[in-house]
């Protein structure tokens, strides 16, 4: 149960109990990926909420032309674990389907 | 047919910068890596604040910077400012240094940048790379002319366009709309959508602009903060941990700006 609190008109506080949101996922998902060093490169991807995201993620980084082995993802402004998760978990944890994607820069 | 050193040529750093660079380069034995924030306009690329890696590895032969950093920082740009290129240091080279086969490799993946290397006594050498090929970039170290001193546009009291002043008001009507564009969909695509019936209101994320206090110029760095967040303060240091690696830093809060000043850091920064 979330405890949300509410201003109204006159400007006091109410305070209402809401019931917790069932959030409801379908089993089909289409994750939006775009190179975070350049956003007009955007791809889509099809796939399950039981797929692996690890596997879905290198799928996309390679559509994106990105070759670095070291890649980073983001989402909703945060960095995002998603190694050995699957595309529900990271869906359910970050709330978000569309996703950045940038390669690790190594200089020498 | 138009080549490309007639339309790019030069790279414009400002002192206060190259000076901040130097100081951290000469005392360390280690690479160091930063990446360049400026703007791209008519013949030249302006150079404006730089951002150290958040290292993943360093040693006196390599850096590895961390990819979650760079995608962070690209988003936090003000509209019109671009992650230009790299900057990084070969503190083994004397004289004029060279770029090695790994920082080529990493420039291609790259794309289109300007990539500095400068030796342990500061010499340096410039490339610019587009999909057209590279081509040898003139670095000039001095002061910013008025004209090319960064100018912010408020528009509609919540995004802070930057560009330089001496922007013609054709160019600003042109590509204001374009950089505009580009914040508002990601703002959008961050944003929310509460639905009711058969209406929505689409709610943009909160942020906080986070500037640097000891820049000469005022870039405001847009962090975006969770709708659920109490400690705002708290999340805002650990996203500039994120993009800026700073550590223990003072922070001015001002909450109605959405504003916050980072007043000083602990240890070597730039």
């Amino acid at each position: 149960m979330d405890v949300v609190l509410v201003l109204d008109k006159e400007k006091t506080v109410a305070v209402e109990k809401k019931e917790e949101e069932i959030v409801e996922i379908p089993e089909v998902v289409t994750l939006y990926f775009q190179r975070a060093d350049n956003l007009k490169k955007t791809i889509s991807i099809k796939t399950t909420t039981n797929d692996m995201m690890e596997r879905v993620v290198t799928l996309a980084a390679e559509k994106l032309g990105i070759s670095s082995g070291r890649i980073g993802l983001t989402g909703g402004g945060v960095p995002i674990a998603f190694v050995g998760k699957t595309v529900g978990e990271v869906l359910r944890e970050y709330n978000t389907v569309s996703f950045h994607i940038s390669s690790a820069d190594m200089l020498g | 047919m138009t080549a490309r050193r007639d339309i790019l040529d030069k790279a414009i750093f400002p002192p206060f910068l190259w000076s901040a660079i130097e100081g951290i380069v000469k005392s360390d034995k280690l690479e160091r890596a930063f990446y360049i924030i400026g703007f791209s306009w008519r013949g030249k690329l302006i150079i404006y604040d730089l951002v150290e890696f958040k290292y993943k590895e360093r040693s006196q032969t390599h850096v590895l910077g961390d990819p979650h950093q760079k995608a962070l920082l690209i988003q936090s740009l003000p509209p019109g400012l671009k992650l230009l290129g790299i900057l990084h240091s070969h503190p083994f080279d004397k004289g004029k240094p060279s770029f090695s086969s790994i920082d080529m490799r990493d420039f291609s993946e790259f794309g289109e940048g300007l990539f500095i290397v400068v030796s342990g006594s500061m010499d340096h050498y410039s490339l610019f790379m587009s999909s057209e090929g590279s081509e040898e970039c003139r670095l000039i170290v001095r002061d910013l002319e008025d004209v090319e001193r960064p100018q912010t546009l408020i528009i509609n009291g919540r995004w802070k366009l930057i560009v330089p002043a001496g922007l013609s008001k054709w160019e600003l009507e042109k590509y204001a709309l374009i950089y505009l564009s580009e914040i508002v969909t990601r703002e959008t695509v961050l944003g929310k959508l509460i639905i009711h019936g058969g209406y929505a209101d689409l709610v943009l994320p909160d942020y906080c602009d986070v500037v640097k206090s000891w820049n000469l110029f005022r870039i405001p760095y847009r962090l975006y903060i969770h709708g659920d967040t109490k400690d705002v303060l708290k999340e805002v240091k650990l996203i500039i941990r994120y993009i800026f690696n700073y550590s223990d830093c003072e922070l001015t809060l001002l909450k109605e700006k959405r504003e916050a000043i980072i007043r000083k850091c602990e240890g070597i920064y730039v």
